[in-house]
This record gives structure tokens, sequence and C-alpha cells, in this order.
């Protein structure tokens, strides 16, 4: 498995990573690497297989009364009381008249 | 020190202390700290240590048991890893992205422990955001292993275990994604158990892989363990994905003995590279529980086993590039002020703060995720998680449980593995079959290769850890390695 | 660029909707969702906030909401759903990630009738309806140090409902009509209020051309920021216009996303956001999948309120409207039920006399305060209607009296009774009373006599009109012109 540094750059595009030439080439060998691996999973048939949709093979089951039943891993609509607004600030890197300021937007 | 006040006992033993008013949880948080502190110097387990806080609660737990309160753990101090939330308590992840971080709010395992009124004594080292198997990719320095200290104590969870290794505390909570609490807790000589997944909440820990993550316990004994469960076992309506099986008396089967136990072996895992020390200690913590009446079974067969390793370096990556997208210097964390724009600030955040690791499986998840890709990787994977899940469940209609060695070795060199990253992967190959699976699995000492200790591992099935901790009350009643302490640090 | 489409080619357009859900509390924490004048960042929690460690609980309301929409516009509710992951990095998004749904949402197919341009009704295909949360609101500045962007999180993490249709509508009317029926829709769900200019309802466009007779689809370009019905409709015109002039001048479609700019009626190329957008998609870890039972989908449907075809029908089936009239008056589900309210208030009054009413002086006065105002918005109450029209049909008051009770009710708020007694407005057609005045009016019009006496039938119009006026219109006009008649006949 080859992976080019033209695809090491465009997932770190994807990804936001900025990455300096030597890091890209380095993770171009180890992704080369790594995904080399990653063929043995082909050894086994998963044909006429379904992929695991959650880990615990739980299901949220939305039934009359769903609630009621207490625990459900769902909630009432209801409102609960927000953080409050130094809270929401407090480890923001720069703020304005209660808003987060941040450079800008390409649009 | 205060007579009668021996730091390395049981968190029991101090419970019966406490009662006895042979001291009392401020005494002992006070000699802890003390500890702990000229520990740090080698052994760097601790990323901050919560001296004022502590003092507050371990003064109120006394208060608590003056006035008759009984709660099993109330006034035992706990070492928590900073992964997990502690409202107005910096919480790094171990990364440079959240070096300033301070959570609004606790994670519902902390806020458990406080109510229990367990004593909070510092946020612990990791590998960064648990991505490790070594402690050597904390942006705070390695953790070095208290057996010996030219080696590694494991990871991610690797303060965790080193501390209580040490003697430090006798308690502390990790999180295991692909074997982060078992396989340190096997290299430095303790206990550590991963829950079924969504026994434990995981609200407030910081996401490595959400559908692998767990938090757990660290401790010396089945006993601690079992009451450090108690505590933080149970469904969270703020975790969806934590489970409404009703939580048991983690104690219940202390008294079953080894009697008729149906212990199944893989043996097509036991060839992989195992060192012979660690497998014949393996086979020898086999040989005490078969000459007590268990019955071992050497053909059960999970086929797939050995693509857990590429499952698992698919799928926890995957979630991973998704889970880590937040920390983007936007609202909170690490950020670089002078970029052009928002997106230039973003992606040279990102760049600066993470280290090497979480890098490199953030561009392995992207990649498998990305147009064209995702049926080969991703899905594949996920579907191969199924086969895997279905060969355990078979395995386990036939056995009680399936006993593994921890890790194919002892603990290696720092700085040893730290460039060849699938070498590094290699050593998660025992323990991440029970992520991908979701079931329960612990790791308990079972002997030496010299200096360096082994770890037996045990997986049961799914929400049975009372099984498990029935096995090993029982092993550890007749043997003494979980009793072995390095010499003082 | 004219407006004008060609008639050689033809439009193919889909549309992406978006409709926020009336809620109480977020998509998936328990913040309030109401944010139109809030505080900045004063409905924020960790998990809006996507803060580390932040888990989703879905708010089950939501769910409720967009079955009941599915189930309302025809589509299959499928047993099984899933949330899943929407990558893209963007500083609106919270978690890097929207969680939105992929390829099981909990609405497939369906349909939505519309109005075509000829006047008749056309089924629009739907694609799917799901569910997913909305952004973080930014506000662009500049200072000294260049321009910047404001974040504010009270909109993040807010239920939004995501409609697609299925690329067969055909003209910017259609687009406009489609919308229209779809707020209708929503209105009478209750589940959104769906006003455009409040960003309740957004729309995205795909529009693509080709020569008539074709069957193979042409570059089809997004467009975004229409942010009313009208800008919808000019954005899409304007689009047509250009994709069929540059084919005509032998260019290329480029497939690309322009933004709509209202100010000057065009579209503009909008660079990309990320390169070629990759979402990868995957499912939620935080989330199970859902299964939907039966008893669900039937709790969902027990809990629907009357759809606006079904109260058409019931209005001329019932009361015996004409469509045009049932049309008009279930275009609005506040309007309709209003109408339902006075016809409850008093059941001897004729239904079809109260709908003329609701739909010509009614409708008038609440027009004044803007198109989307209802009865609700005055100081005027369906009851009160009922009993003035009640007034008139038992001939107490005349018509023209009865209007201008009515625009002293929508401006004081007084009941029907007492302006009729205040205005001395009671119909009185006592003979004697009636002669007098007339004799009146023909004593001072004498030219107007000799006109009718010479043939010229109107002016005797004149002189009823006349009479009218001196009786302040309490008296009936066809006792007034026979009474006339004999008058100047004898």
């Amino acid at each position: 498995m080859e992976i080019s540094k033209e695809d090491v750059i465009h997932v770190a595009e994807l990804a936001r990573v900025q990455l300096t030439d030597s890091e890209a080439t380095k993770l171009q060998q180890d992704l080369s690497l790594i995904f080399g691996h990653f063929e043995s999973l082909n050894e086994v048939d998963t044909s006429n297989v379904n992929p695991t949709l959650h880990a615990s093979g739980a299901q949220i089951v939305l039934a009359r009364h769903d609630l009621e039943e207490s625990h459900q891993n769902l909630r009432q609509d209801e409102i609960r009381s927000p953080l409050s607004p130094n809270q929401v600030l407090l480890n923001a890197p720069r703020t304005e008249d209660g808003f987060i300021r941040i450079k800008g937007v390409l649009d | 020190m205060m007579a009668g006040l021996d730091i390395g006992s049981s968190a029991a033993q101090h419970a019966t202390n406490f009662r006895s008013n042979t001291y009392t949880p401020t005494d002992l948080f006070k000699a802890v700290s003390a500890k702990i502190t000229i520990q740090n110097k080698n052994l760097n387990a601790f990323i901050s240590i919560t001296d004022e806080e502590a003092l507050k609660a371990a003064e109120v737990a006394t208060q608590r048991i003056k006035s008759g309160e009984n709660g099993s753990l109330l006034g035992i101090p706990i070492a928590v890893k900073d992964l997990l939330s502690t409202a107005g308590q910096r919480t790094t992840a171990g990364s440079k992205m959240l070096e300033n971080f301070i959570p609004v709010q606790d994670s519902t395992v902390v806020q458990k422990l406080k109510d229990s009124g367990l004593v909070i004594v510092g946020k612990t080292n990791l590998d960064e955001f648990a991505m490790g198997s070594s402690n050597e990719y904390s942006a705070y320095g390695p953790v070095h292993n208290p057996w010996d200290l030219s080696k590694v104590p494991g990871g991610s969870s690797g303060g965790s275990a080193a501390t209580v290794a040490a003697r430090g505390v006798p308690l502390s909570i990790g999180t295991d994604t692909g074997g982060s609490i078992r396989q340190p807790a096997a290299l430095c000589g303790v206990m550590g158990l991963k829950p079924t997944y969504g026994r434990v909440s995981r609200f407030g820990v910081v996401a490595f892989a959400s559908s692998l993550d767990q938090v757990g316990p660290f401790s010396r004994d089945a006993n601690d363990m079992a009451d450090l469960l108690q505590v933080i076992a149970g469904h969270d309506e703020k975790d969806s994905t934590s489970s409404l099986e009703p939580v048991p008396d983690f104690k219940s089967t202390f008294n079953r003995g080894f009697d008729g136990i149906k212990i199944g072996i893989p043996s097509e895992l036991l060839q992989e590279g195992v060192e012979d020390d660690v497998l014949e200690s393996f086979e020898h913590a086999i040989d005490e529980f078969e000459s007590r009446g268990a019955i071992i079974n050497r053909d059960i067969s999970i086929p797939s086993i050995k693509a857990a390793l590429p499952v698992y370096y698919l799928i926890a990556p995957s979630e991973a590039s998704a889970n880590l997208a937040r920390y983007d210097g936007v609202k909170y964390g690490f950020s670089v002020l002078d970029g052009k724009n928002a997106e230039e600030v973003m992606s040279a955040s990102r760049g600066m703060a993470f280290g090497p690791e979480v890098k490199r499986r953030i561009m392995i998840g992207t990649y498998a995720l990305s147009a064209g890709y995702y049926d080969a990787y991703y899905l594949k994977a996920q579907k191969v998680r199924t086969v895997i899940q279905e060969e355990f469940h078979t395995a386990l209609n036939e056995v009680d449980t399936i006993f593994t060695p921890t890790t194919p070795t002892t603990a290696f060199e720092l700085d040893s593995k730290i460039n060849n990253p699938i070498e590094m992967y290699l050593n998660d190959l025992f323990t991440l079959p029970a992520n991908i699976v979701g079931l329960p699995a612990l790791s308990t000492p079972c002997g030496f290769s010299g200096d360096l200790p082994i770890g037996l591992q045990m997986i049961g099935k799914a929400f049975r850890e009372t099984d498990l901790l029935g096995y090993t009350h029982a092993y550890q009643s007749v043997t003494d390695w979980h009793k072995s302490e390095p010499t003082d640090r | 660029m004219s407006s004008e489409i060609d008639t050689d080619f033809e439009p193919v357009i889909g549309l992406e909707v978006h409709i926020q859900l009336k809620t109480q509390s977020k998509m998936f924490c328990g913040c309030e969702r109401a944010y139109f004048d809030t505080e900045p960042n004063s409905h924020v929690c960790v998990v809006c906030m996507g803060m580390p460690g932040s888990l989703p609980v879905i708010n089950r309301q939501a769910v409720v909401y967009t079955v009941m929409a599915g189930l309302a516009l025809n589509c299959n509710i499928p047993s099984e759903a899933k949330f899943d992951r929407k990558n893209y990095p963007y500083p609106d998004l919270m978690k890097g990630y929207q969680i939105s749904q992929f390829d099981q949402p909990f609405c497939e197919a369906g349909t939505l009738t519309i109005q075509t341009d000829d006047g008749t009704q056309r089924d629009v295909q739907l694609e799917r309806i799901h569910l997913e949360e909305d952004t973080a609101r930014l506000i662009h500045r500049s200072d000294s140090e260049g321009s910047y962007s404001l974040l504010d999180l009270n909109r993040a993490g807010s239920p939004l409902m995501e409609l697609v249709t299925k690329p067969n509508i055909r003209s910017a009317a259609e687009a406009a009509s489609f919308l229209k029926r779809l707020r209708q829709m929503a209105r009478y769900l209750d589940i959104s209020d769906a006003n455009m200019e409040k960003g309740q309802l957004r729309c995205d466009a795909n529009i693509s051309v080709r020569p008539k007779g074709v069957s193979e689809l042409g570059t089809k370009v997004e467009i975004k920021n229409m942010n009313s019905f009208r800008s919808v409709q000019k954005a899409i015109d304007y689009e047509i216009s250009r994709q069929i002039s540059r084919i005509k001048n032998g260019e290329r479609i480029i497939q690309e996303t322009r933004g709509f700019i209202d100010s000057t009626g065009e579209t503009i190329s909008q660079r990309s956001k990320e390169g070629a957008s990759d979402y990868r998609y995957f499912p939620e870890p935080d989330l199970p999948p859902l299964s939907l039972t039966d008893t669900f989908i039937d709790e969902v449907r027990s809990l629907m309120p009357e759809l606006p075809n079904s109260r058409l029908n019931r209005f001329t089936d019932e009361y015996q409207l004409t469509p045009t009239e049932a049309i008009t008056l279930t275009d609005s589900k506040a309007r309709s039920s209003a109408y339902e309210k006075a016809l409850q208030a008093d059941e001897t009054v004729d239904p079809r006399e109260i709908a003329k009413w609701f739909i010509g002086e009614v409708a008038k006065h609440i027009n004044e305060l803007g198109v989307d105002a209802e009865l609700s918005d005055t100081k005027v109450t369906p009851q009160q209607i009922s009993r003035l029209v009640k007034l008139v049909e038992l001939k107490e008051i005349t018509n023209n009296a009865g209007r201008e009770v009515l625009s002293e009710m929508f401006a004081g708020g007084r009941e029907p009774e007492d302006l009729v007694k205040s205005l001395g407005l009671k119909q009185n057609n006592d003979a004697e009373v009636l002669e007098s005045a007339i004799k009146e009016v023909l004593a001072n019009n004498p030219k107007a006599i000799a006109d009718y006496r010479g043939g010229k039938e109107s002016a005797i119009g004149f002189l009823l009109g006349q009479t009218m006026r001196a009786t302040k219109g309490t008296a009936d006009a066809n006792i007034v012109r026979e009474l006339l008649l004999t008058l100047i006949n004898n």
C-alpha cells in the first residue's frame, strides 16, 4: 500500500492539521506501512455480515410511553439551566461584548 | 509518620482504621500528599496534584466519619487520570492543546467519587488524548515504571497504574480504549479492570474512541476494586451509551472459590510472540486454577482474533479524528492568535499543539473515512468487528471466561519503540479484543520476569464483572503476587 | 439579464429545506432553544458548546415532530433509524462535526402537492426528511485589526429538520409554491413557525437546465442565501437565465455553489468552504441506533392535528363553502381555526355568510397589520364577528352598517351591539320615516326627477344613494328603492 505525499497533504487539509514538510514525509511512510498491515482484514470473509452499528448492540426503542418507564437513553423536552456567560467564555482565547471573538471567516 | 498509619495499606484497611480512629482521612491525605509529591520527581505520575481541594475533601470526610457515616470508601485518597473533567481543576488530557483548560463541570465518575467522599489527590499523567501504550506520548513527559525507572509503565493510563503500584494511593481511575487500563496494570503489577461497555458513564471523559472507551478502576486487590466499581458503575442519563442493566453487588461472588470455573484459552493467541517468562507465569496461573477445581478448555477458538489489531487501528482513529475535531483554537484550548483568518488559526493551532501520535491517528482516521476508502477500511473493519463479536459469543457459550496473558512482554525500555508505531501497536494485541466486543476484562498480577511484573487477563461475559472479581478474589486468596511492591521510590 | 425563461430549455430544480423545530429545549441538551432577541451565549451548556467529554442525548420531541412531518407528507417511516457524524471543520460547528442522519433518516420518499404555473395541482416527490443540529451564529465585523467574527452559541445545537426534494420542480414559481405549502404544513402541525425572515425556514436550491426533450440532466449549481419567498423566486429565475445564456454562448456550466445577492438580484460564485467537500459520514458512536415501533408511530399519528387538505374538504362538505372560499380560509391554520370558533359561537348563523365576512372585510382589516398577521393579533374575537354577522342576518343592521361597525371594532375593540347603538345604525324601515326622508330628497333634486322621467334610468340610483345617506345606511336598500319608485311615479 503506497500512500503519496499528495494524499497526506490532502488528508491533512481535510483534518485541518498544519504539517511541516518533515512531518508529512514521516506520515507518508507511517501511513503506507500501517495501511499495508490493514490489508490483512481482507482475510476475513465478511460477505453477508452486517457492520457493527453500535458497540453495545443496544438500541433506543421508541414506543408509546417509552419515557414513562424511567430509564431510557432519551430526553424529555425540558429546559435545564444553562452555564453562566462567564463559564461559557472562561476558556475562550478572546472575547468581545459577551461573544467569542475569532479571526475572520472565509465565505 | 503517625503511629499505625501505613500509606501502603489497602483502602479497606484504611477504612477500618478510620472507624477505629487510628487516624483520620485528613491525616492520611497529608501523608499521601507528601509521598506522591516526592515520588513524582522520579515517577512523573501526576500532571497536577490538587492539594487545596483535596484537603477540604479530606476534612469533610473526617467530619462525616466522626458523625458515624459508613461509606466503604469515605475518606480514601484516589488519583484520577487527567482525561476526566474536574470542575475548576485543569484537565489536560496529556496534551499541550488543553494545557490551560479548566472544565466548568465534573465528569459523572468524578462527581460520583466526590459524592462517596473519596479524596481526589491529583490528576495522573497519560499518553496524549489516551493514545499510546507506553505513556511516552504525554506532553508532560513520560511516566517511569516504579519497578524499574528506565522502563515504561505502559499506557495510556500510565500515571494511574504507577502511583498505585508505588503505594502512593490505594486506588485510581483510568480509561481503557484498547488496553489502556489492563496493559499498564500488568506492566506495573497492580489490578486493573475495564468494565463492560456501558457499565460506567463516559460523560465528561475526554473522548478518544467513543465506541471503545470505558472508564475503570485500578487497585491492588479484588476487594478494593469491587468497592470502587460499586461507586462508579450505573446508568447515567447524560450518556446515551450507558447501560440500563442493573448494578449488582460486585462482591456477591467472593465466596465461590475455584470449583467448576470453566476457563477457555484461545491457543491461537499464545503463538503470537509471547515472551517465555510471560508464558510460563501464565501457565502457572492456569495450573493454580486447575489444581483447585477449575476446568480448562484449550480448544476454544477466536479464529479472526488476529484481525482485531487492524479493526482496532481503523475504528479507534476514525472515531478519534472526529472526536478531536473540536480542538481548533476557536472556543477553548491552545490557540495561535496571529493567523490570517479563522481557517488558518484552526490548522496552525492543531499543527502546533498536537503531538506526533495524535497527528498520526487523526491522519489514519481521516484517510480511512475519506471518500473512496470508507468501504475498504472503516466499513470493512465494522464488519470484521461483527465477526469477532460472534466468535467471542460462541466461545463464551462454552466457557465462563477467557484467560490470556495481559501483554506479550513485560515493561520495555523507554524510547525503545517510540519510532516504530507498528511494534508499539502490537503491545495491545491481547487487550484490544475486549474493547472491540465491549466485554469486561481485568488484569491481575500473576508473576515476575526478573523485577518486572506480569499480568493475567480474564475476559468475561457482558455485565458479569462480578464473575471476574470472584475469580480474582479466589486467586488472590491463594497467591501473593498482588502483594509484591517495588522497593520504595 | 432577462428573467424570461427560454422555452427551448427546461429547468430542473431540487430543493433542500431546513426547518427549525419548535421544541422547548435543544436537540441534544436541555438548553432553551428559542434564541431570538437573547443575550449572546446565554443558552449554552457543555453539550451544545462541544466541551471535551460532553455527550448528546436525543430530545424525544424533536423525533416526534420529524416523524409527524413525515406522516403528513406521505413519507415512509422506516422501523430503524440512526444518527451519523457529518465532518466539516468550521468555526460555527462546535464539535467539528454535525450530528445528522446519513443513510437511515426518519422519513423516506413522500409527496407534497403544489400549485403549478398553469393553476393545476401537482405532487412534488420528496427524497427524505432527516433530523440534525443547527450551527452557532457568526457575526462578521471589522476593526483596525481587520475583519473578524463574533461567535454566539445560542443557536448551536437547535433541532433542524432537513427536507430534500427530488429534482422535479420546474420553475421558480413552483419552488415558491412548494415552500408556501411546506410552511403551511409546518404551521398546521405546529412544529415550526417556519418564518423565512427569522431563519426558521431556510432553502437551498440545486438548479440545472437541459434542452427540452433531453432526459439527461445538466450540470447542477447550488444556490444559497435566499432569505424570503421573493428572493427564492428571484434567485432561481436569475440562475435559470444565467445558465441558459451560458449554454447558448457555448460556455460550460461549472458545478459550484453560488450565493444570491438580494440587492443586485444576482447569484455569485462562492469560494468553496472546504476544497472538494468530503463529509466523511460515519455512524454516531455516542448515540445507539433507534428502533421506531408501530406503537410509537401510532402515538405520533394520534397527536397529529387536522391537515390543510382534510380541513378544506370538511369546509366544502360541512359548511357548503365554494372551493375558492375553502382554500382561502384554510391557507392559514390560524384563520381557519378562528373561522370555526366564530361558527361555534352561534350555530344559527349561516357558515357561508361568516365565511364571506372572514374572506372579505375581516381579512382586509387584518392585512393592514402585515402579511402574516392573524385575527389574534387584533382586538376582535371570532365570537364578536359571529354576533356582527348575526345582526346583519337578522336585518338588525344593513350590510353597509355592518362594515362600519366592523371598522370600529378593529379600531377600538368595542362590542358590535354597543357600536350599533352608539352609532345609531339600527336598521329602520319604518314607512313614515322613510317617506319623509324620500320626500326631502325629491324636493332637493328636481333635476334628477326630470332626468328619470325623461328616460334616464340611472338617475334613480343617484336618488337612492341620497336617501341612504340621509338615513345613515340604516334602511334596507330594496325597500327604499320600491318606495322611491312609488313616490316618483305618483
